[in-house]
């Protein structure tokens, strides 16, 4: 029996057409420096826009839904949700669906005639609630509240709110997926590579007047790639589908916050040597580490005004202001200026990772007279998770690297090279902890490294053989930074390895296993210094961490 | 020698003196928001902070906001004293006694108890002047009682309290307008506004210590008003009759409007509330404000006693600067004599002549609003020491006219503290 779909899922299907994507107007922030809540509707439903695109199925299209909702749905933002198959957002997705395509305007004029109104009737409801927040201190401390024991609100409050109402329509305009398999143990190991292009509408609703109107804002855009190798190839594809949304979704969550309308902004409220302490906190979601760029506003001569960047802060100290509004979250000076208070902090949106690029050496020894071991130079990536979320306390990271380079294997007596080439690996799984220190930051790492050494040669018919020696390990590591801006730091690590293997495994040009050879028992203890770029980024192309869970078939 | 060290003193005493920065605020600006009770205002004062520059030629800019936010706390003392449409010191005399102490006046240690709340928000902060100075702007509340009553300490204003002992203050009624042909008494029985508008200014003036009159619980009101009908100079406007009649020194009259409209679900109000203060004896307007509230979804009365707080501030200073400048010239009554016509013209004119020395005897400024055949109708400015009530009025007239015309007497008409109706009959 065929299985029929929910009414999410013919909502979902529905909501397939193509639309002009067209360029969305971006608004430009003022000079208010306090950030005011947002409210916002999102839809049940994801605009096919390419043909690529249509190829989703129903399930994974409702899994983009779901999580680009988790994502998007930032603490900073009132929700006003939609009854679920509401009359009016069906009407929405029928009227659209009778078109053979619309332009961006198109669609936010058929969202005003549609389910807007109610969108505006919910935002009423809670609008007094709301708009309290917005009332100024001047308005509690005059006679309005003092005396008359009004909640202070003004129209002008109520049409704050009722305009601060957003919608967000997600849209995917590319899917692609790719499919490599190969025998292994007379089994099949399949490699998917799935690849996911879209983003989200936003549009912002106006309320004047009792009537209601709608414009598309901006436009958030993330490309994304998830691979996976498992023997299932069901597995394979709903893993690597799963990693490529994941890592889209979180591109467009911090796409989501680079708007500038949906930017934290406040004011200093004390400075003490390099801490700065404001007025936000658990209420808006703020992560430990976020970075917020300070600054001030200039008047130049000609009376013109500038805002002035004068060094970032990250958070060190989150305060729950869900409980008591007053109370102060505070942020540790890195790039340290002139700070007072009344300055102005904007969040500087970035991915809640760092990525490092390595150039170094990597260590590698003998005990044996035979031969003569010597590491070479390595070139590597490694990704830093922020764990603040679960230390609260700033800079606490978890670390995956990877790190390849050369080495030499020499005969001791004759100085001949054993393989026609040498290739060292390594990666390695760590906890970091930096300490900040204005600009300066000096860290400490520990964890696991597994290294593998693994020479080619070619014997006397031709055939190719690679010899392989592995070895797990433990990994020290200290380092020092530089900052140099608010995304790129720069610094130098020392690491210590620890760990040897007389281990060497043959394999064929096939990457078949050929058996065990006796070869010189490697050291691979022994200490690495690395020259190290950081990279607080945007958006990943790809998650490595998922990435490398998926490689376990 | 000692001619070098004196020399030198005297160089670096003055560089010192020169190198000494003023208390007073370099801004000057701030901007009234609200009167929110009858002893504070609520103001958005806009400092300039200034700091020395380090050998690096950076600016300290702890000191900068320090400086800024001492200048804004200034400019805003320096607006309810001196600035704004109505300051506390008026005359040109107390200017010149403010001029003398206003850097000790201005220092920090001072300044500071008069500021009863400040945010700690900047509703503004830029850099100007190349980074060298800073401007910003704050709210604060200023108790403005506090700030009168050190002036008076310091001699530079004369105390209400001692208006008071010499005089009073002014006898203040308050009465909504009425439109042609309605009497205000009856508006206020029969509109909650209006009578919501007359309790909020009255509530105002009592903070204040002015004497204030409510007219419907005066007796015999409407016989004090017949009397004053009588006179055939007086208008027909019930509200001038009525402040005549019970002897207000200054009437208050305001009209209320509201508006309202709806934002979402909600309907919001907001209430404009004009009010303006008249000298009785003259009707002359001493002060008109028009003040708006907020729009808000809430109840009428709210927004109608914002509407008041907003005006009525004002309205008072007017009122009070025209209390000082009359002070000065003695208590003020309105005199008014009816000849009877059982004299001749020429004799009425001899008995108004007389009537006019004695004024000039016991006034020291007089001025004639109206003479015909047979009326006068004069204000006169009265020694307060000899004048203090208008019966001492009406017994020295009494005299001096039962003295020049043998057969004529003075009768009292009506008789109040600002009113002296009278009028001369043959006996």
């Amino acid at each position: 029996m065929p299985v029929q779909p929910t009414n999410k899922e013919r909502n979902m299907r529905n909501l397939i057409f193509f639309m002009l994507l067209g360029a969305v107007a971006l608004s430009v922030s003022g000079q208010n420096d306090t950030y005011t809540r947002k409210s916002v509707t999102f839809l049940d439903a994801i605009i096919l826009a390419s043909p690529d695109a249509r190829n989703l199925s129903l399930n994974q299209i409702s899994y983009i839904g779901k999580t680009v909702k988790e994502r998007v749905q930032l603490p900073r933002f009132d929700f006003n949700p939609l009854p679920e198959n509401s009359p009016l957002t069906r009407e929405f997705i029928s009227e659209v669906n009778s078109r053979n395509a619309l332009s961006v305007d198109e669609i936010a004029e058929i969202m005003n005639r549609t389910f807007v109104p109610e969108i505006v009737k919910i935002m009423d409801e809670y609008a007094e609630q709301r708009a309290s927040e917005l009332v100024d201190e001047a308005t509690k401390m005059s006679f309005i509240t003092t005396k008359a024991k009004d909640m202070g609100i003004t129209a002008e409050n109520l049409e704050q709110v009722l305009n601060s109402g957003f919608i967000y329509l997600p849209y995917m305009n590319g899917y692609s997926r790719a499919v490599d398999s190969e025998k292994e143990d007379d089994k099949t190991k399949y490699t998917v590579t799935v690849s996911i292009g879209g983003g989200i509408f936003w549009f912002k609703i106006a309320y004047m007047d009792g009537k209601t109107s709608v414009k598309p804002v901006v436009k958030n855009e993330s490309t994304s790639i998830g691979f996976a190798t498992k023997y299932d190839f069901e597995d394979a594809e709903e893993n690597a589908f799963e990693a490529a949304v994941l890592n889209y979704a979180r591109n467009l969550e911090n796409a989501t916050k680079e708007y500038d309308e949906f930017k934290l902004t406040t004011q200093v409220a004390e400075v003490v040597g390099t801490q700065v302490g404001f007025r936000m906190g658990k209420r808006e979601g703020l992560r430990i580490d976020d970075r917020f760029i300070v600054g001030e506003y200039v008047e130049s001569s000609n009376g013109e005004m500038k805002f002035k960047r004068d060094g970032f802060v990250r958070i060190g100290q989150i305060a729950d202001n869900r409980e008591n509004a007053s109370e102060l979250s505070h942020g540790y000076g890195v790039i340290v200026g002139d700070w007072a208070p009344g300055m102005s902090l904007v969040e500087y949106p970035r991915l809640n990772l760092d990525i490092y690029i390595l150039m170094g050496t990597l260590p590698l020894s003998t005990e044996s007279s035979l031969y003569d071991v010597e590491g070479g130079g390595g070139l590597g990536a490694e990704i830093a998770y922020n764990l603040g979320g679960i230390t609260q306390t700033p800079h606490w990271y978890f670390d995956l690297a990877a790190m390849i380079g050369g080495a030499s294997i020499t005969d001791s007596w004759t100085g001949d090279d054993i393989f026609d080439s040498v290739t060292r690996f390594l990666v390695s799984g760590s906890v970091m902890k930096r300490m900040q220190w204005r600009r300066f930051d000096a860290y400490g790492q520990l964890g696991f490294a597994h290294q593998q050494t693994w020479g080619n040669w070619d014997d006397s018919m031709g055939d190719t053989y690679t010899d392989r020696n592995a070895n797990n390990g433990l990994l020290v590591g200290l380092g020092l930074n530089y900052t140099l801006s608010i995304d790129l730091t720069a610094g130098i690590r020392y690491s210590l390895y620890t760990g040897e293997s007389d281990e060497w495994t043959r394999y064929n040009a096939d990457n078949e296993e050929v058996g065990s050879i006796s070869g010189p028992a490697l050291r691979y203890s022994g200490s690495g210094i690395a020259f190290q770029i950081i990279y607080a980024p945007p958006s990943l192309a790809f998650d490595p961490a998922s990435t490398l869970s998926n490689m376990i078939p | 020698m000692k001619h070098s060290i004196a020399t030198f003193a005297l160089v670096f005493g003055l560089a010192t003196i020169l190198s000494a920065q003023s208390n007073v605020p370099r801004s000057k600006e701030a901007l009234f928001i609200e009167s929110s009770g009858p002893s504070e205002v609520i103001l958005a004062a806009t400092g300039i902070g200034t700091a020395k520059t380090n050998w690096l030629g950076k600016v300290d800019q702890e000191e900068l906001t320090t400086s800024a936010k001492l200048d804004a706390r200034r400019a805003a003392i320096w607006f309810v004293v001196l600035g704004g449409s109505d300051p506390i010191l008026t005359t040109d005399g107390e200017k010149s006694k403010f001029a003398g102490i206003q850097e000790s006046f201005f220092e920090a240690q001072n300044i500071n108890k008069y500021i009863a709340w400040e945010s700690d928000r900047f509703e503004e902060r830029v850099k100007i002047d190349d980074g060298k100075k800073l401007r910003i702007k704050r709210l604060m509340r200023v108790n403005t009682r506090l700030v009168k009553d050190d002036l008076v300490a310091l001699g530079v204003t004369t105390a209400q309290a001692d208006l008071t002992e010499k005089m009073g203050l002014p006898t203040i009624m308050v009465l909504p307008e009425a439109p042609k042909g309605r009497y205000p008494l009856d508006l206020l029985k029969s509109d909650k506004t209006l009578k919501k508008g007359a309790e909020v200014i009255e509530s105002y003036l009592t903070a204040r210590r002015y004497d204030v009159i409510v007219p419907e619980q005066q007796e015999g009101l409407q016989d004090l008003v017949s009397a004053s009908q009588t006179l055939k100079d007086v208008e027909d406007d019930p509200t001038y009759l009525i402040a005549l009649s019970v002897g207000a020194d200054v009437y208050i009259t305001y009209n209320v409007t509201t508006e309202s409209r709806r934002v979402g679900s909600r309907e919001v109000k907001k209430a404009a509330v004009a009010v303006r203060a008249f000298e009785t004896t003259t009707g002359r307007l001493l002060g008109t404000e028009t003040g708006y509230s907020a729009e808000r979804p809430t109840m009428d009365a709210a927004v109608i006693e914002e509407g008041i707080n907003d005006a009525i501030e004002k309205v008072l200073a007017r009122i009070t600067a025209y209390w000082k400048d009359d002070l000065a010239r003695g208590l003020q009554y309105k005199v008014i004599i009816s000849v009877s016509t059982d004299f001749s013209t020429s004799e009425a004119e001899d008995i108004m002549f007389e009537v006019m020395d004695v004024f000039d005897d016991m006034a020291k400024t007089t001025k004639e609003i109206l003479m015909t055949d047979y009326t006068l109708d004069y204000l006169i400015w009265a020694d307060y020491e000899r004048y203090d009530r208008s019966s001492n009025v009406y017994r020295d007239l009494k005299r001096a006219i039962e003295k020049a015309v043998p057969d004529g007497s003075l009768r009292r008409v009506a008789l109040n503290r600002k009113l002296v109706v009278l009028s001369v009959e043959m006996e």
